[in-house]
């Protein structure tokens, strides 16, 4: 899909998007009829949640993304309500003390431009102990410390999730199987999970192309919960499918004699597999919310991004108002490496595609963020945040500019209001 | 003379206006089937904040929320967790909408509450102290 293609979709998009915004406002107004329950654990719901935001940035050339997978970012001067707006619904019903039934639906910019709403959650839950859970179906794994949902603007205080630390996850919901334990450890609760299944995530590159992949992917997540403390650990490894242009890709390489472009060749046969791990603690209790992360993705190859990422928040509830604080970084592991194949133009193509790879997955960049959170009503929050990003070598924007040199300052203005019910 | 009496009685007065102006504590209380006497303020949190549903006793916990514009819910998660309304709307939209688990089962009023506690041995709620009556246990007191 070209640039111009891809515009007019996110409008066409924009018009949908209102549309379901104004079904999910519809299905409010019904909710409380709507909404059933008993305490024998009969039980069924509707809910649903929303963010309505205007972001504008100020960097010449460069475009803001929320994510890798938006086919549209926010160039300078312009005011965008696609990157951080969005809209969901859920249904929720009980069948018995045991089961459950759980279906959630999302609208939001696709990396393909298009609104259309997708299943993002759709599992059966089976409960025989409330130390122990299993879900078969489609699923989240949960990786955002103190908001387990990325998409829910209304459970966290920032507008969106840093840019720098989850930027590389377009998608976070896999179709398979999870297990969950808990366990009471003197005055605090142990809490581990296990996942498995098939995911699958688009990454939309600066020349309008998507890189859809599938993978297979598994890990956990082991949590300590204390009063208001939460520490976790998290791992995950995703073994994508066998791209059949990478593997011509290696098999030019392996061919070429050149030692370093062999090795890049030998990585690139066969699945690649890109592994993540996340360490966090968190502190909310009271009026202080507080967090720190880390997390860090290495994949074997050119084929995956190699990177390190902090992050840390801080917010302080006064009354009805919320000041928040955050900073996040994020580097890459690795320099960009090259074939060692002559620089001629027969050769072009073969270098220009081993650096174009791997550019696409470059991610240093920095941020600091304040921000202002205000409770309208306990449904309701209003949010202004300002981010101010210091670009070195990251494919999160695109990079317009007619010569792309690296590095740039970017200052990201969201204005949001979120909602659930 | 007079004077010191009618002082007195003022004062006792002011006094009593005083009493009755300062919050009554709220109380967790659970059917006295539960098999439970106590409750720690951290199993209370965990119950209440959907991180873990199990009695000590090993009956499961099924807590009961009152309305969300009611006083006592507003008083109870403040003195609990001490948090408002909107920080605990906030709470539970991330476990909601990520498919963890679902908010207390609400009722309308405290009366209905202790009406459920009485007949079911896994109930759990929360009410004004002076609001308990026959039939319930308190198993924690939260006070101002």
């Amino acid at each position: 899909m070209s640039l111009s293609q891809s515009r007019r979709a996110g409008s066409l998009g924009r018009g949908l998007a209102l549309t379901f915004l104004l079904g999910a406002l519809f299905v409010l107004a019904v909710t409380q009829t709507a909404r059933g329950q008993d305490l024998d654990g009969r039980q069924f719901s509707v809910r649903g949640f929303g963010t309505l935001a205007a972001t504008t940035q100020d960097a010449d050339g460069l475009e803001f993304r929320r994510n890798v997978g938006q086919s549209k970012g926010v160039a300078a001067g312009d005011v965008e309500f696609a990157t951080d707006s969005l809209a969901g619904v859920q249904f929720d019903a009980k069948l018995g003390s045991h089961f459950d039934v759980l279906v959630q639906g999302v609208t939001r910019a696709r990396a393909d431009g298009d609104w259309a709403p997708e299943l993002t959650q759709a599992f059966v839950r089976y409960s025989p102990d409330e130390s122990l859970v299993l879900r078969v179906g489609r699923f989240g794994y949960e990786i955002y410390l103190l908001a387990e949902s990325r998409q829910v603007g209304y459970s966290y205080l920032t507008v969106r999730p840093s840019a720098d630390f989850y930027g590389m996850v377009t998608n976070d919901d896999i179709d398979g199987a999870d297990i969950s334990l808990k366990l009471r450890l003197g005055s605090g609760l142990v809490r581990a999970r296990l996942f498995g299944g098939r995911g699958s995530d688009k990454t939309v590159f600066a020349d309008g192309s998507i890189f859809g992949g599938h993978s297979k992917v598994y890990g956990g997540t082991f949590d300590y919960l204390y009063r208001g403390f939460t520490a976790r650990a998290a791992y995950l490894q995703a073994t994508y499918d066998e791209e059949l242009e990478l593997q011509q890709l290696a098999d030019v390489l392996t061919g070429s004699g050149v030692p370093a472009s062999i090795a890049i060749g030998e990585e690139l046969r066969g699945a690649q597999t890109s592994t993540g791990i996340q360490l966090g603690v968190a502190y909310d209790d009271g009026p202080l919310q507080a967090q720190l992360l880390y997390g860090h993705i290495l994949t074997e190859s050119i084929a995956g991004p190699n990177i390190d990422a902090w992050y840390v928040q801080a917010g302080y509830r006064l009354r009805a108002w919320t000041p928040f604080v955050a900073a996040a970084r994020s580097h890459d592991l690795r320099d960009i490496r090259s074939t060692g194949l002559p620089d001629i133009p027969e050769l072009a193509p073969i270098n220009g595609a081993v650096f174009g790879i791997q550019k696409n997955l470059r991610a240093t960049q920095h941020t600091a963020t304040v921000g202002v959170r205000w409770d309208l009503s306990p449904r309701i929050d209003l949010k202004l945040q300002v981010d101010f990003t210091s670009v070195h070598d990251s494919s999160y924007n695109f990079d317009r500019r007619a010569v792309p040199s690296g590095d740039a300052n970017m200052t990201v203005a969201a204005l949001a209001v979120d909602f659930v019910f | 003379m007079k004077r010191v009496v009618f002082i007195l009685i003022l004062a006792a007065f002011a006094l009593r206006i005083a009493d009755a102006n300062e919050p009554t504590s709220i109380v967790v209380i659970v059917n006295p089937g539960s098999g439970v006497d106590h409750l720690t303020r951290d199993e209370v949190i965990d119950i209440f904040l959907g991180r873990y549903r199990k009695l000590p006793s090993g009956r499961a916990a099924l807590p009961i929320d009152i309305a969300e514009a009611s006083a006592e819910r507003a008083r109870f998660y403040q003195l609990l967790v001490k948090k408002s309304r909107a920080d605990m709307s906030s709470y539970w939209a991330r476990l909601v909408f990520s498919g963890q688990t679902s908010p207390p089962f609400q009722v309308s009023d405290a009366k209905t509450a202790i009406e459920l506690v009485q007949s079911n041995p896994n109930a759990i709620a929360y009410v004004d102290s002076a609001s308990v009556s026959a039939g319930v246990k308190v198993v924690l007191e939260l006070k101002p």
